[in-house]
């Protein structure tokens, strides 16, 4: 039990930091209260982590050859890249910091790294907030078009605003869970430590600890950078963040939540002909690409090395 | 439609109608006061401080319910704040009528059609103000038609005022006199700028409900 303690670690800072980004921006434009936004972001992680969440550990447990010390040291290390780079502001990516400390893993026990995976996968984050970008553009310009010509009175305005809310939240919320589980024990089940079943449902439950305990500042914070849009741009947004999170888990690659909703607020903005993300959040984002990646790669070899 | 809604947008259109009742009271009692029916003024003014009270017991209401989750966040302070700016509207009358029945100004007979026009004109501007709201619960895009018409009264109203200002002090009463019909020009042309408030108000409404 003891061994897979950095997985629950994981999925912990999973839940507190990028539940934000699917519940922050309809619970902060007051679609929706918190506390109901928690309750269908729990059941809804859960749900997508046990029905899908599988779909992400051949990529997790693919990247190279993994012992349970393997799995445990570079589950520890991404945690606490999470951990370290959530402290320092940055849009951080729970799938980069696995996937960078599998690969420093690797490379300390020279086994073989799937490099061809790895370009893979590396090629699915670079589309991550560009196809989420394209996305919200396009649904922008569809929605909007439905909503200019139906919803034409306040009533209906609420209405539309509250039950789509609801519905996006908790397609955004099963496809956290079923995207980014495999962030969380995949390593172990790749150790062979875990089966699937149970690797799911563990780490749903470690990013549900999260979201219960820790997601509230993050989610008022992360919220309102998001939710200055009307409540309209923030739905089109959230709900490509989840078909963009949706479409990388039909083919297997865990991706950023974080990075895809800044993709999607940018698409939003580019249809609005409005300028919604700063020069300074893409070149964070960029930064924190480059930088989870590497600590994460260069922590696992560390404690890999110390504690050989 | 959630109840607490329904509720705010009834209880904010009681407040109109009260809010133009209040308005109708006024027109009245400066009739009756202009026709020197002291008594009569007196009694519809009355009226104008009882409806300007329950108007502002029912923005209350509106508040209460806004606090208790009317309505998205996003439009709950322009809501209220529509109300207030209408509830202000209620306030002129009831203090054009108070400065009628406390101060008394003599208004000369070659001006007394003058002030029944502007007043008559002052509260029509709550008229599309009304409708536009009526707009808020069927056709956002239809209220900005309302809200230039509210904008359009006003500016006549004003030139009225400016027109009658000056008659006033080009006549040959006292400067005291003149002050004080002056002020009260001023009061009854209050009107029409808080409901062009009011107005701007239930655009920003509108607004918000675009994308």
């Amino acid at each position: 039990m003891f061994s897979i303690l950095p997985g629950v670690y994981l999925g912990w800072g999973l839940g507190s930091n990028d539940a934000a980004n699917v519940f922050g921006p309809p619970v902060t434009s007051g679609l929706i209260s918190y506390r109901r936004a928690v309750v269908l972001a729990v059941i809804f992680i859960l749900l997508g982590a046990i029905l899908e969440g599988k779909k992400c550990f051949a990529t997790v447990g693919g990247i190279t050859v993994l012992s349970l010390r393997a799995a445990f040291i570079a589950t520890l290390a991404a945690a606490m890249v999470v951990n370290l780079m959530s402290w320092l502001g940055f849009p951080v990516s729970t799938s980069q910091a696995i996937i960078g400390s599998l690969v420093g893993i690797g490379l300390l026990n020279q086994v073989s790294i799937c490099y061809h995976k790895l370009i893979q996968i590396i090629i699915c984050w670079l589309f991550t907030p560009l196809g989420a970008a394209v996305i919200s553009y396009l649904f922008f310009l569809l929605f909007g078009y439905f909503y200019q010509r139906k919803v034409k009175n306040l009533q209906r305005f609420n209405s539309v605003a509250r039950i789509s809310g609801l519905l996006i939240i908790c397609y955004a919320a099963y496809n956290l869970g079923a995207n980014n589980v495999a962030n969380t024990t995949g390593a172990f089940v790749a150790a062979g430590v875990l089966s699937p079943f149970l690797a799911t449902l563990l780490g749903g439950m470690s990013i549900i600890l999260g979201v219960l305990t820790y997601s509230k500042n993050v989610v008022f914070t992360v919220g309102k950078k998001i939710a200055p849009l009307d409540p309209f741009s923030g739905l089109v947004a959230l709900l490509s963040t989840a078909i963009t999170l949706h479409l990388f888990t039909q083919i297997g690659v865990p991706i950023s939540s974080s990075q895809a909703i800044v993709g999607a607020v940018a698409g939003v903005g580019l249809a609005r002909g409005a300028k919604t993300v700063s020069k300074t959040t893409l070149f964070l984002i960029f930064v924190s690409w480059i930088l989870t990646l590497l600590l994460a790669l260069g922590l696992a070899y560390i404690l890999g090395f110390l504690f050989k | 439609m959630r109840k607490q809604e329904e509720e705010s947008i009834d209880l904010a259109k009681e407040h109109l109608a009260k809010t133009e009742l209040c308005l109708k009271e006024m027109v009245n009692t400066f009739n009756a006061y202009l026709e020197n029916k002291g008594k009569e003024a007196e009694n519809f003014a009355l009226q104008v401080d009882r409806l300007e009270s329950e108007a502002d017991n029912l923005r209350r209401e509106i508040a209460k319910g806004l606090f208790g989750g009317a309505f998205l966040p996003l439009f709950r302070e322009s809501f209220l704040n529509f109300v207030e700016a209408v509830d202000k509207i209620a306030d002129e009358a009831e203090s054009c009528c108070d400065l009628i029945m406390l101060e008394s100004p003599d208004v000369p007979d070659d001006l007394k059609l003058s002030f029944k026009e502007i007043v008559r004109d002052s509260v029509l501007s709550f008229q599309p103000l009304k409708e536009g709201f009526g707009y808020l619960l069927k056709d956002f895009s239809l209220i900005l038609e309302q809200v230039q018409k509210v904008n359009v009264k006003e500016a006549e109203v004003d030139q009225k005022e400016e027109d009658l200002t000056r008659r006033i002090f080009s006549s040959n009463l006292e400067l005291a006199q003149k002050i004080l019909l002056k002020q009260l020009v001023a009061k009854i042309c209050d009107i029409s700028d808080r409901a062009e408030d009011a107005a701007d108000r239930l655009e920003v409404l509108a607004i918000k409900g675009r994308i």
